[in-house]
């Protein structure tokens, strides 16, 4: 059971971080300020 | 069946902890992200970018999570640091391989010249070889025992080619000139690189030297049956450490620590001997064999430690303690038992003890000693029982467990073994009803 908590654990880190930098992409092109 | 209960306060320590790992590893996005640019940004350049710095803060965090800082040390077990390091590897050759995949635009047609970097920039073929290197650790540790890698061997070069992989890396990142444009971005750049070069310099370079100024001498060499050879250490010219029994540490045999490979072994003494200590180790492994040759009474050696939250000192009102050890996995609980014993205890312990056969079980007499000192119950289960034999044969069951461990008040388990064993035990003891907050174990099998 921990063992398992450690793979659960990496996995979600990998999924938000994965995430979060598809997001920071997305606000870059998205937002900022015009040209 | 009672569904295993976790206690809310571990959970909220661990979730706080996978917390502080991805907002340090996001780190460097939260300060890109807080930039002003102008927009309509280029999405395929800032995705590869971002999954590059991601890639990069995990290479480097890596570091940190076997840094082995004792104030860092978090409430769940070293083992579980160890096992997130290992698993997290995942995502971050993902970030890494996508990283530069993701800025061509799958345009795989220059991939050639890309894949071998011997024109400049060199910057750009820092990071390839770092990806490389990146791989090659990657595999080697995912797969040592099927790639029959000896554990030394794997440990020199996991650790050079590791420190090559994150030191490219860093330099390759200055590389993101469009991401690191403004000014400020590429100070806190600048100053997060060496923060993480401190950390590995701190790590790799003062960590030994400090175990170097820390000597520790080897009083006795015991071999024990079952081809297990007990360990006894005194600290030379220093204080040594106090630990809490059950703890373990890491144990290098040679002249120095920067040559010879460390590997975790349980503290198997009382700790209320320290600074004196003493490891069980199994001659199984590459470097447990011929360890009672090469190891004699008077050599220097080095101990990082201790490490570990598995104690009984953690749960001092238990009503009594259950262990099931397996092997040399016996270790931390021949500390706990002796330690419980120095100080009198008067609650009832019960061990279930497994080995594969009876005259290779080490400890028997000592095991013998403290249940005339402890109000202790032991069963031995041997494998492969001898003839006449009349207590608890083959492996370790659900069912066994069931009959010998006592599930009447509040008692703390302790399980440390073989790792097939150890996933049986946890299930089981979970299965028994027993909550999991209650089950305590560690493991080594790190690799």
């Amino acid at each position: 059971v921990r063992q398992r908590l450690a793979l659960l654990a990496a996995g979600l880190v990998g999924f938000f971080l994965l995430a979060a930098a598809v997001l920071f992409a997305l606000a870059r092109s998205l937002g900022g300020h015009p040209p | 069946v009672k569904t295993p209960r976790v206690s809310a306060g571990d959970l909220a320590h661990s979730a706080l902890w996978v917390a502080l790992y991805f907002l340090l590893a996001l780190y460097p996005l939260l300060w890109l992200a807080a930039v002003p640019v102008p927009r309509g940004g280029a999405f395929r350049e800032d995705l590869g970018g971002a999954l590059g710095f991601l890639a990069l803060s995990m290479m480097a965090m890596q570091f940190l999570l076997t840094a082995r800082f004792s104030w860092l040390a978090p409430p769940f077990g070293t083992d579980l640091v160890y096992a997130f390091h290992r698993h997290v590897t995942a995502a971050m050759v993902a970030f890494a391989v996508l990283h530069p995949l993701v800025l061509l635009g799958w345009d795989l047609s220059g991939l050639w010249s890309w894949l071998l970097p011997w024109d400049p920039p060199w910057s750009i073929g820092a990071g390839v070889v770092s990806l490389y290197a990146l791989l090659v650790v990657s595999i080697t540790s995912w797969w040592r025992r099927a790639l029959r890698l000896p554990y030394e061997a794997w440990r020199r070069v996991h650790g050079v080619l590791a420190l090559a992989a994150v030191l490219l890396a860093l330099w390759h990142g200055l590389e993101a000139q469009r991401l690191l444009a403004a000014p400020l971005v590429r100070w806190l750049w600048l100053g997060w690189t060496l923060a993480w070069a401190a950390l590995i310099l701190r790590v790799r370079l003062l960590k030994p030297i400090s175990l170097v100024r820390r000597p520790w001498v080897v009083k006795e060499v015991r071999p024990e049956p079952g081809d297990a050879v007990t360990l006894v250490l005194d600290p030379h010219g220093h204080e040594g450490f106090r630990f809490r029994s059950g703890q373990f540490a890491w144990l290098s045999l040679g002249s120095s620590p920067f040559a010879a490979a460390e590997h975790p072994f349980s503290l198997a003494g009382s700790s209320q001997r320290a600074p004196r200590i003493e490891m069980l180790v199994k001659a199984a492994g590459d470097f447990t064999r011929g360890l009672v040759e090469r190891t004699r009474p008077g050599d220097r050696c080095h101990v990082d430690g201790p490490f570990g939250t598995m104690s009984i000192d953690a749960f001092p009102d238990a009503d009594g303690y259950v262990f099931v050890a397996g092997g040399v996995g016996l270790a931390p609980c021949l500390s706990m038992l002796r330690t419980l014993a120095d100080r009198g205890d008067r609650r009832p312990h019960v061990l279930v003890y497994a080995t594969v056969e009876w005259d290779r079980t080490p400890h028997v007499e000592t095991l013998k000693t403290l249940q005339s000192r402890l109000s202790l119950l032991v069963h031995h289960v041997v494998e492969r029982p001898p003839a006449g034999w009349t207590g608890e044969s083959g492996l370790v069951t659900e069912e066994m467990l069931g009959r010998l461990v006592p599930r009447d008040g509040r008692r703390a388990c302790f399980v440390c073994g073989p790792p097939a064993m150890m996933d049986v035990v946890e299930t089981a003891l979970a299965r028994l009803g027993i909550p999991l907050g209650q089950i305590h174990s560690e493991r080594f099998d790190l690799v």
